[in-house]
């Protein structure tokens, strides 16, 4: 059962037939640009179309790797760059020399190059 | 070459009806009907008339315009001063029932701002079922969704319409 109200209704076609009064016909040169442009891709020889696709890919990859190259290098130009050498502790222990033969620390807190204790009373 | 001229011949001012109205651009829609008719010529080996040949036909050129919506989403658009119909590309059709107190023009030009202010999915539901005149079955296989869900986006459609156009529909 229609519940709708008269004028509600009458609302309703309104609007139905405005928006049926508008529309778009049938262009013919849309379809002339459409035939020209399935007849040339079916006119491309089928060995061309062939040959396309790995000229194609290998332009792709020429560009990729010309792409790469240049940013590698423009990174390496940067000036942001580090302005010391990155090393890690123990080559830095190792290269200040003379850890490794440095006389071992005196016993007790004594200061190095003081007389030895020999022991015995004073 | 001659059925895809003959498919154009009887569902060309659809598609046309249907993409200028959803991309409210002459030159954008006539892009998007040309593409569509590329892929029908491609995909006919594939048809086996399931869903009828206009709902198979429409159901391209909305995924072709939904496509191209989606790419467009950032652009600014049309500029609202723009008469949309011109811009649309889209004639006042010859309705026996119009109200001749109304000026056919300046109406339907709000009709189709207001059109344009709908989001997408209530476009493409309203376009297809009230300017093209499919039925819901048709509606709901051109857009790939259940007739429950047209019905849903239509009602909301026809609202915003309604309160956007309550000045024109209330005379």
């Amino acid at each position: 059962m229609d519940t709708m109200d008269p004028r509600e209704r009458e609302r309703d076609e309104r609007l139905t037939r405005m928006l049926r009064a508008a529309g778009a016909e049938a262009d013919p040169a849309l379809w002339t640009r459409a035939r020209a442009r399935i007849e040339a891709l079916e006119r491309t020889p089928g060995p061309l179309a062939w040959l396309m696709r790995p000229v194609g890919l290998a332009g792709s990859l020429a560009l990729f790797v010309a792409a790469a190259g240049m940013s590698s290098a423009l990174l390496r130009a940067l000036p942001w760059q580090q302005p010391y050498e990155v090393v890690t502790l123990t080559d830095q222990l190792l290269s200040e020399g003379s850890y490794a033969d440095a006389e071992p620390p005196a016993a007790n807190g004594a200061a190095p190059g003081a007389a030895r204790d020999s022991g015995g009373m004073p | 070459m001659e059925a895809l001229g003959e498919v154009y011949r009887m569902l060309g001012a659809a598609m046309l009806t249907l993409a200028r109205s959803m991309l409210r651009d002459r030159d954008e829609a006539d892009d998007i009907v040309e593409e569509a008719l590329l892929r029908i010529r491609r995909a006919a080996p594939g048809f086996r008339g399931e869903r009828g040949l206009r709902t198979w036909t429409l159901r391209i050129v909305a995924n072709l315009c939904r496509d191209h919506l989606r790419r467009r989403r950032f652009s600014a658009g049309p500029p609202e001063d723009l008469d949309p119909l011109e811009a649309a590309g889209l004639r006042v059709e010859p309705v026996a029932e119009w109200d001749e107190a109304m000026d056919r023009r300046t109406v339907l030009a709000a009709l189709e701002r207001a059109i344009a202010r709908l989001p997408a999915e209530q476009r493409e539901a309203v376009v297809l079922r009230d300017r093209l005149g499919l039925s819901y079955e048709e509606v709901a296989a051109t857009l790939g969704v259940s007739e429950g869900a047209v019905k849903s986006r239509l009602f909301r459609a026809r609202e915003n319409l309604k309160r956007a156009m309550a000045a024109w529909l209330e005379t």
